[in-house]
């Protein structure tokens, strides 16, 4: 500890308007603190911004995927284990962009990125579709996830989601999924 | 059989299944860290209720946000009521949703496309 320069990191954080910036283990109670700085954000301005909800499910969608799915855990008190990662929302005046960050089995890469690729090329009238058809069918194996986050944040947000991937180690990468929603401000 | 009440949370609903009267209401935002470990002695409740009464129900929904896991748990437990119905029993959802919230009506409209239950919908 005591190599962190806060000027520097303050310097690099500028030139965007941050909503929240998070990093370390994703726990439940870190995610409903999260969902609460992030409700302030949107109480904050006098105008409402229908965008609010769509921002607020593309993060919990994507913030649980940190929790669950992260290669890097913690192990709480009561024994379960916390996946680690960091979750950022920036804004500018026409948009906010929900980005989350954490590490992943490097064997795991390709499934993620061909189901990422088959949302984003589905339209809005296509993903409902396939969203339904995922809710409708029954959980795989052991599996207790529905595998609907992702269809789901590309319905909400609009827009496509953005992977990026950096291996670590011959194991690991790191996997940055991304998306944009456009900000929906009433009264301009 | 006894009633089922779960303390509504920040991220789980609030159930009041209330055996006698037959109206079982679920109310608030749902986003547990594990959707189906909530819903499931949810679903057994309803199951063994189904079992054993001959009483209409109504199926009472206040929700705000759900996040998708908790979405799926809700459809299985409203095809769970289905099959009440398809054996002859009466059984309406009443999906209350805020009246500028068109999000909230659109959910509930698809979970009545996706099942064969008669929903009411009421704008709070």
């Amino acid at each position: 500890m005591g190599e962190t320069n806060l000027f520097e990191y303050y310097q690099k954080m500028t030139g965007n308007i941050f909503v929240l910036s998070f990093k370390g283990a994703v726990s439940q109670d870190i995610l409903v603190g999260l969902k609460e700085v992030l409700g302030n954000r949107f109480s904050l301005t006098a105008s409402r911004d229908r965008s609010a909800p769509k921002v607020f499910s593309v993060f919990i969608e994507l913030a649980q995927n940190v929790l669950h799915h992260s290669a890097e855990k913690v192990r709480m008190q009561s024994g379960t284990e916390i996946g680690v990662g960091i979750v950022v929302i920036c804004e500018d005046d026409k948009v906010y962009e929900i980005s989350t960050g954490n590490m992943i089995e490097k064997n795991r890469l390709p499934e993620i990125i061909n189901r990422c690729d088959f949302i984003n090329k589905l339209d809005r009238e296509g993903l409902k579709k396939f969203y339904k058809e995922r809710l409708k069918r029954p959980l795989q194996g052991d599996s207790k996830s529905p595998q609907l986050g992702l269809i789901d944040i590309a319905l909400k947000s609009g827009n496509s989601i953005k992977l990026r991937a950096k291996q670590l180690d011959d194991r690991h990468s790191f996997l940055d999924v991304s998306t944009i929603i456009m900000r929906e401000n009433e009264n301009g | 059989m006894d009633n089922l009440r779960i303390a509504k949370t920040k991220y789980t609903v609030g159930v009041h299944f209330d055996a006698e009267s037959g109206i079982l209401e679920l109310e608030g935002s749902s986003y547990p860290e594990n959707a189906f470990d909530f819903y499931q002695p949810i679903a057994r409740w309803i199951e063994s209720y189904i079992s054993e009464t001959k009483r209409p129900i109504i199926f009472s929904l206040r929700l705000q946000y759900m996040n998708t896991s908790s979405s799926k748990c809700l459809l299985d437990l409203l095809l769970i009521l289905e099959r009440h119905l398809k054996s002859g029993k009466e059984v309406v959802v009443s999906w209350h949703y805020q009246k500028d919230d068109e999000d909230s009506l659109e959910a509930g409209e698809e979970y009545s496309h996706d099942t064969e239950l008669q929903f009411k919908f009421i704008a709070n």
